[in-house]
């Protein structure tokens, strides 16, 4: 029994068949074998990052975030979630310390007022008020180009789709 | 045979009803935890170090553009602060190897990028601006004035050793944050943990522990209760004392009693104090 001669199915990648004078390749996708101990793992760039907490702790961590810092607003610390038996924790809007929160404080002036002035607003208090406006705009844009340098050059946006009709007319055009 | 056997049985069992009847007792080991990490210690330091190097040395290159959108502002902030390396020109002669450059870094070395700070560090600032934050600190008892409330200030972080620490405190909570620190009372002169006596006959270990705590502490600690079931027992003279654990969690032990001395002691401490600690060593936490 054991002299007898087994054959081993023998596991070679992509093996070519030959069929009269033709080689037959498959047509699967030939990947690189990664040899025992080759394989690497995917080392990303780590900064070393300071996280500070809402109670005011400070974290170091390592993280792939281009920030050497962090600041948290609503985190474990502050979260009534993580902190039920905190009763100085208002739970009426829990956005209140976020981003939505802070757009709100800003411009809570627009919300009902608007409506008001609307009414009792004369034609040129209205006209005044959109120049105002514009004029803001514009410091706000000179202001972003002498940051950006005197070279600066805005950047068009909305560029051209990859239209493949249009490339083989000009193909069969030249 | 049979009568003399339940004879026996009873009068074992009517002696140790009437006689024996053990005092229990319930001791509270309360502990606050670690606050923060344990200082590393020599070798531990050494070995972190050479895995960052060698982490470093296996870095990918820093993918500038996956972060920073071309032509905005961040990325010419980025770009201020990070200035690319020389270009390879063939024509120059480079004595210390010729520059293997991909995206803009230079793959012989490591990479170190700075990145982009809401705030300007010290060698950032001009000579006056210098001044001026001297000036500040002068008037200001010699130290640096901070914006609580802006959000972009620096993260500075706080310091392991408190106040309690510097001025010898034990009685205070925040002493030893990377240590574990455990209750002791004075009774009649001798240093003890907290030891409540079962007089009711009716509670549990656990709810005997808490409402000694409260009697003698005040109720004005947040406490976690391990488990119910006590983690040491120590019998003498028909005394059966039981050991449960618990963990403060916030709050603060006012003792109720002013003339009651307390502390919050490590276990290297608590040697010195209670007088049984060798027997006891084992409940409390190396760190």
């Amino acid at each position: 029994m054991l002299n007898q001669w087994v054959p081993i199915r023998n596991f070679i990648r992509n093996k070519a068949t030959i069929v009269g004078d033709e080689v037959r390749l498959s047509n699967r996708r030939v990947m690189k074998k990664i040899q025992m101990g080759k394989a690497r793992p995917a080392i990303f760039y780590q900064f070393d990052q300071f996280i500070e907490l809402s109670d005011g702790s400070v974290i170091k961590r390592k993280s792939q975030i281009p920030k050497d810092e962090l600041r948290m607003i609503n985190d474990q610390r502050n979260s009534i979630k993580w902190n039920p038996h905190r009763s100085d924790l208002d739970t009426s809007d829990l956005t209140a310390a976020g981003k939505i929160g802070k757009f709100k404080a800003k411009f809570a002036q627009f919300e009902g007022e608007q409506v008001a002035n609307q009414k009792d607003s004369t034609p040129e208090s209205q006209e005044a008020l959109r120049s105002k406006e514009k004029e803001r705009a514009r410091q706000k844009d000179k202001e972003l180009v002498e940051m950006m340098g005197e070279d600066a050059v805005e950047i068009v946006g909305g560029g051209n789709l990859y239209d493949k009709k249009a490339e083989t007319k000009r193909r069969k055009g030249k | 045979m049979n009568k003399h056997l339940s004879n026996g049985i009873l009068r074992k069992y009517s002696q140790s009803t009437t006689n024996n009847i053990p005092k229990i007792s319930s001791t509270l080991i309360l502990s606050r935890l670690p606050v923060i990490t344990t200082e590393l210690s020599k070798f531990e330091k050494l070995f972190y170090k050479y895995q960052e190097e060698l982490w470093r040395r296996l870095m990918w290159t820093f993918p500038k553009w996956f972060y920073f959108n071309q032509g905005t502002l961040a990325e010419l902030r980025y770009k201020q602060l990070n200035k690319g390396s020389m270009s390879y020109d063939p024509k120059i002669l480079y004595p210390r190897g010729i520059p293997d450059l991909k995206q803009g870094r230079d793959r012989r070395f490591r990479q170190y990028i700075k990145a982009p700070k809401p705030y300007k560090e010290i060698d950032e600032l001009s000579q006056e601006q210098i001044k001026e934050i001297e000036e500040q600190k002068l008037k200001n008892n010699g130290e640096e004035l901070i914006n609580k409330d802006d959000l972009t200030r620096k993260i500075i972080p706080n310091q392991r050793v408190t106040k309690a620490d510097l001025n010898k405190d034990d009685k205070s909570l925040e002493r030893r944050l990377e240590r574990t620190l455990y209750l002791i009372i004075k009774v009649n002169d001798s240093w003890i943990l907290p030891t409540f006596e079962n007089e009711k006959n009716s509670t549990s270990l656990h709810e005997l522990a808490e409402s000694g705590l409260y009697k003698i502490g005040g109720d004005k600690i947040n406490y976690y209760n391990v488990s119910r079931i006590p983690c040491h027992v120590k019998e003498s003279n028909n005394n059966k004392e039981y050991f449960i654990k618990s963990h403060i969690l916030s709050g603060i032990y006012e003792p109720q009693d002013k003339k009651n001395d307390y502390k919050w002691l490590t276990k290297e401490e608590l040697k010195t104090y209670l007088p049984n600690f060798n027997e006891i060593e084992h409940l409390f936490s190396e760190v």
